[in-house]
C-alpha cells in the first residue's frame, strides 16, 4: 500500500480510524462550471446582498468549524448504508450524509496496515 | 493576571477566595449594573448556565427584527446586579448564518461589559475556535470551562492556569449540570469589571504575509475614517481588516453602503486578496481559518493532556442501542408512541378536574348573576363557555411540551433526525428537517423557527410549508370534542388517523414542492450528535413552561377576545334567539355557507372555521358559544349531533387539521422567510388542500353509504 493511499470516509467501517487528508470536490461542485477553478473564487452582489456563488465552499467552512479540518484524526462510529455516517472527531460525534462522507478523503491508520483496502467491503456505497 | 487554579473542583482555590474578599469587601453606595453576554457552541451548556445564574428571573423575547429567541435574566452578586443575555449558540462568527450575525452584532453594537464564553471542556479544541473569534471583537471575554467532570472522567487533563496564560483570559471551571462554580464565575465577572483582573491582549497571529496585508488594510480603513465615522467606532480596525480579507458578506454589504464603489479601501482589499491568493494558492478565508485552528491546536497541545486511549463513553454505548440499524427505528416508534400515550391518557386526569371546575363556575355564575341578562349570557356563554372549552386542554398541551422538551434536552432529538434521515431523503429533504416536524406536534410556531438550523433556503421553505400539516396541540381540542360526540367507541383510533392523515399529506406535499417549486438537491446533511445528558428538572420545566405558557397567554387574550366577539355576534341584534340563524353570526354563516355546502357543512361550521383562522382552539370555543351550552362537553356533544353526522364530522376535523395555519404561524412564516408571497401561498395551498380532502372524504363516504 502506498503511503498516500486515501479512502473516502464513507467507505470505512465502524471502529476504523484515520487522518482526514482533504475535502474533495466541494468548492466548485455547485457553481455550474461557470468559474475557472484556477482563479480566485469570487463573490458578487445580488440584489443588494452578497451572494456566495460557491455553496460548496460555504459547506466546507461549516465542516471546518465543526472540527473536520485536514490533519484531524477521525474515527468511524457508525456506517450503515444507506444511512448517514457517524464519525468521532475532536471528542464530538458528527452525523454526515453519505454524499458528503464520500468526499472526505482519509488516510486510514490502525494496527491493520490493510485497513483501508478491506474497509470498502464493510462500509457502504456512495450512492448519493 | 494568572487566574486560577487546578482542575480538581474539590479544593476551593485560595485565589478565588482572595478575589471574593476584594470584590465583596468594597462598599458601594448603589448596586452596579453589569451586562453579561453568554456565548458558546451549541450543546456547550449555555442554557444550563443561564438557568443557574438567573433562576426564574428570566424573560424570553426575540432579537429585534428576527425571530431568533432572545433570553434575558438578572442575578445579584453582592452589590452587583448582572443583566444576563443568552446569545444564540454558534460554532463560529462568520456571516453564513443569522445566529452568528446576531451574536457579533450584539457584542459589537451593544458592547456588553463582559462576554462569558462557555467552553465544553470535553471538546475543548472545537470550542476554542469560537473563542479566538470572540477575542478579536475587542470586548473582555471570560471562559467558563464547563463539564469539567466529563472531561476528567474521559481522562482529559486541562492545565487551567496555563490555558488562561496562553489565551490571555480568565478561565473559570464550572459544572453546569450540578450548579458548581457558578459563584466563582460571578466573582470573576465582578472582579474583571472593577478592574481587579487585567487582560493581556492576545490575538491570533495570521503569519507574516497576512499580517502585512492586515496592516495595510488597517491604514486604508483609517484613511476612510471620515466616511465611516460612527460605523468604525463600533468595530476594531483589526477586526474589520480581517473581515475584509474574509470577504465577509454582512460587513461588505454595510461597508459598500458607506463608501463609494471605487473607494481606495476596496481597491486595497482587492490588491491584498489577489496578492495573498498568489502566495497561498487558496482563498484567503481558508488561510485565516487555518491559522485560527493552528492557534487553537497549539494552545490545546500545551494546556491539555489526554490519555491516549479514549474509553468508550456511556453516550456511545447508548447510541449503539438507540441508533442501531435494526433497533433504532422500533425505539424511535416507541418514544413517539409514549409521547402521545402520556399526552392523551395522563392528560385526561387533570382535564376532568378542570372541566368540573368550569362546570361549577358556569353554574355558579348562572344562578348568582341573574341580572342583567346580557351580562349573565356574556359570562356564561361567552367567556366561561368559550375560554373554558379551550382551557380544559391545558394539561394535554403541557404534557406534550414536556415530552418534546425531554426529547430535546436529553439529546435524543438529534438521534431522531439521524434515524429518519433515510426517510426524509426520499422526500428530497434530510434528517434535520425532521426536528421541526416533531416540534410541530407541539406548536407550529416554534417549529417554523426551528427550521433555522437548515442551511439551504429551498430545504427551509419546503419544511416550513409542510410544517402546518403536523397536527399541533391547538387542534387537539377540536378532535377531542368531535370524537367524543361521534366516535365514542373509537376516539383514539380516529384521532390517530387524523395525525396520520397530516403526516401523509405532508409527505405528498413535500414531494410535490420539491418537484415543482423548489427543484434541486437537498443540502448535504451535517449535524452534531450531542452526548446524551440527564436533563435537569429545572431546565426541562423552564423549557416546557416557556412554550406552554404561550398557550395560556393565548387563552387569556386572543381566545377570550374571539369568544366575546362570537358571543356578541350571536347575541345581537337584541331580541333574536341566541346563536340562531337570525342573529348576526347566523347571517354571516349563511353568507359563507355556499362555500362549505359541498363538504356537507352548515353555517355554524362555516362560522367556526372562519374564527378558527385566528387560532384553531377558537373552533371549539365558537361551538361552545354558539350552541350556548357553556363548557359542558357532554352538552356540546349532544347538540353537535344535530349539526353534523359522523361523516361530516370527520370531514370537518380533516378540514380543521389542514386549512390555514393559525394567524401566529402565518406571521412567523412571513417573518422567517421574509416573504409575503410564501406566507400567502401557505394560506392558499392549505385552504385548497383542506377543501379537496374534506370534499373527497364526504363524497366518497356518501358513495359508500356512510351518509347516515
Amino acid at each position: 500500500m502506498s503511503d498516500n493511499h486515501l479512502v473516502p470516509l464513507g467507505f470505512m467501517s465502524p471502529g476504523e480510524s484515520g487522518i482526514l487528508k482533504e475535502i474533495r470536490g466541494l468548492r466548485h461542485h455547485l457553481d455550474n462550471g461557470k468559474h475557472d477553478t484556477h482563479m480566485r473564487p469570487t463573490k458578487r452582489y445580488r440584489r443588494g446582498h452578497m451572494h456566495h456563488i460557491d455553496r460548496g465552499h460555504r459547506l466546507e467552512h461549516r465542516l471546518n468549524y465543526m472540527g473536520l479540518v485536514p490533519g484531524e484524526s477521525v474515527k468511524i462510529v457508525q456506517n450503515n448504508a444507506p444511512g448517514p455516517v457517524v464519525v468521532a472527531v475532536k471528542g464530538s460525534r458528527l452525523c454526515l450524509g453519505r454524499g458528503i462522507a464520500c468526499k472526505l478523503m482519509v488516510r486510514p491508520v490502525g494496527d491493520d496496515p490493510d485497513a483501508g483496502g478491506k474497509s470498502s467491503a464493510g462500509g457502504g456505497e456512495c450512492d448519493r | 493576571m494568572a487566574i486560577l487554579y487546578h482542575t480538581t473542583m474539590t479544593a476551593r482555590p485560595a485565589r478565588i477566595l482572595h478575589l471574593k474578599e476584594g470584590v465583596l469587601g468594597q462598599q458601594n453606595d448603589k448596586p452596579r449594573s453589569i451586562t453579561v453576554a453568554l456565548s458558546g457552541n451549541p450543546n456547550a451548556g449555555k442554557t444550563t448556565l443561564f438557568n443557574n445564574l438567573t433562576g426564574a428571573r428570566q424573560h424570553v423575547g426575540n432579537w429585534p427584527g428576527v425571530t431568533v429567541e432572545k433570553k434575558e435574566g438578572t442575578c445579584k452578586y453582592g452589590d452587583y446586579r448582572f443583566e444576563v443575555v443568552d446569545l444564540p449558540g454558534t460554532y463560529s462568527l462568520t456571516a453564513y448564518s443569522l445566529e452568528e450575525v446576531i451574536v457579533r452584532e450584539y457584542i459589537t453594537g451593544e458592547k456588553p461589559d463582559i462576554v462569558v464564553d462557555i467552553v465544553d471542556a470535553s471538546n475543548i479544541e472545537r470550542n476554542l475556535y469560537l473563542t479566538t473569534q470572540l477575542m478579536e471583537l475587542g470586548v473582555p471575554v471570560i471562559i467558563a470551562l464547563n463539564m469539567m467532570d466529563v472531561a476528567e472522567s474521559r481522562g482529559i487533563d486541562i492545565n487551567i492556569e496555563l490555558l488562561s496564560e496562553l489565551l490571555g483570559l480568565p478561565v473559570v471551571p464550572i459544572v453546569g449540570l450540578r450548579n458548581r462554580g457558578t459563584d466563582d464565575l460571578k466573582c470573576v465577572i465582578a472582579a474583571v469589571v472593577n478592574g481587579e483582573v487585567k487582560f493581556r491582549g492576545v490575538h491570533v497571529n495570521y503569519g507574516q504575509e497576512v499580517e502585512e496585508e492586515i496592516d495595510k488594510l488597517e491604514s486604508a480603513i483609517e484613511d476612510e475614517r471620515p466616511a465611516l465615522g460612527e460605523y468604525l467606532g463600533k468595530y476594531s480596525t483589526r477586526w474589520l481588516a480581517v473581515k475584509l480579507l474574509e470577504e465577509d458578506e454582512a460587513i461588505m454589504e454595510v461597508l459598500s453602503g458607506h463608501l463609494e464603489a471605487d473607494s481606495s479601501l476596496f481597491e486595497q482589499q482587492e490588491k491584498s486578496l489577489a496578492h495573498l491568493y498568489s502566495i497561498f494558492g487558496e482563498d484567503v478565508e481558508t488561510v485565516i481559518v487555518d491559522y485560527r485552528y493552528g492557534f487553537v491546536a497549539g494552545t490545546a497541545r500545551e494546556a491539555v493532556k489526554r490519555e491516549i486511549e479514549e474509553p468508550v463513553s456511556t453516550s456511545d454505548r447508548i447510541d449503539n442501542i438507540l441508533t442501531n440499524r435494526i433497533l433504532g427505528f422500533p425505539f424511535f416508534a416507541f418514544f413517539m408512541w409514549s409521547m402521545f400515550f402520556l399526552t392523551f391518557y395522563l392528560g385526561k386526569i387533570p382535564m376532568d378536574w378542570i372541566e368540573r371546575f368550569f362546570g361549577g363556575l358556569g353554574n355558579f355564575a348562572a344562578t348568582n348573576l341573574t341580572s342583567p341578562v346580557w351580562l349573565q349570557s356574556l359570562l356564561v356563554d361567552g367567556v366561561i363557555g368559550g375560554v373554558g372549552a379551550v382551557l380544559v386542554f391545558l394539561p394535554q398541551i403541557f404534557i406534550m411540551f414536556l415530552c418534546i422538551s425531554l426529547l430535546e434536552d436529553t439529546g435524543y432529538m438529534a438521534r431522531a433526525a439521524f434515524i429518519m434521515d433515510r426517510v426524509m431523503h426520499w422526500l428530497g429533504l434530510h434528517g434535520k428537517s425532521f426536528i421541526p416536524m416533531i416540534m410541530g406536534f407541539g406548536c407550529n410556531v416554534p417549529a417554523v423557527m426551528a427550521t433555522r438550523t437548515l442551511e439551504s433556503e429551498k430545504d427551509r421553505n419546503i419544511t416550513i410549508l409542510i410544517n402546518p400539516l403536523m397536527s399541533c396541540t391547538a387542534r387537539l381540542p377540536v378532535y377531542a370534542l368531535f370524537t367524543a360526540a361521534f366516535f365514542t367507541a373509537h376516539q383514539g383510533t380516529v384521532t390517530f388517523s387524523l395525525y396520520l392523515l397530516g403526516i401523509i399529506l405532508a409527505v405528498i406535499m413535500a414531494k410535490l414542492f420539491r418537484r415543482f417549486l423548489f427543484p434541486g438537491e437537498a443540502e448535504p446533511f451535517v449535524m452534531e450528535l450531542p452526548p446524551y445528558r440527564w436533563p435537569t428538572l429545572k431546565g426541562t420545566f423552564i423549557h416546557m413552561w416557556e412554550r406552554g405558557s404561550l398557550f395560556l397567554r393565548k387563552a387569556g387574550t386572543i381566545i377570550l377576545a374571539g369568544s366575546v366577539v362570537v358571543w356578541m355576534l350571536s347575541y345581537f341584534p337584541s331580541g333574536v334567539e341566541y346563536g340562531s340563524s337570525a342573529s348576526l353570526v347566523g347571517k354571516l354563516g349563511r353568507l359563507l355557507e355556499p362555500l362549505v355546502r359541498p363538504l356537507g357543512f352548515d353555517w355554524r361550521a362555516a362560522v367556526a372555521l372562519l374564527f378558527g383562522i385566528v387560532a384553531k382552539e377558537i373552533v371549539v370555543s365558537t361551538f361552545g358559544t354558539i350552541l350556548g351550552v357553556g363548557e359542558d362537553q357532554e352538552a356540546i356533544s349532544g347538540r353537535l349531533q344535530g349539526v353534523f353526522t359522523p361523516l361530516t364530522a370527520y370531514a370537518f376535523m380533516a378540514f380543521t387539521l389542514i386549512y390555514i395555519p393559525c394567524l401566529a404561524t402565518v406571521a412567523v412564516i412571513k417573518k422567517e422567510t421574509g416573504s409575503w408571497r410564501l406566507a400567502a401561498f401557505s394560506v392558499l395551498y392549505t385552504l385548497t388542500l383542506a377543501w379537496i380532502v374534506a370534499f373527497l372524504i364526504y363524497r366518497i363516504g356518501l358513495l359508500c353509504g356512510l351518509g347516515g
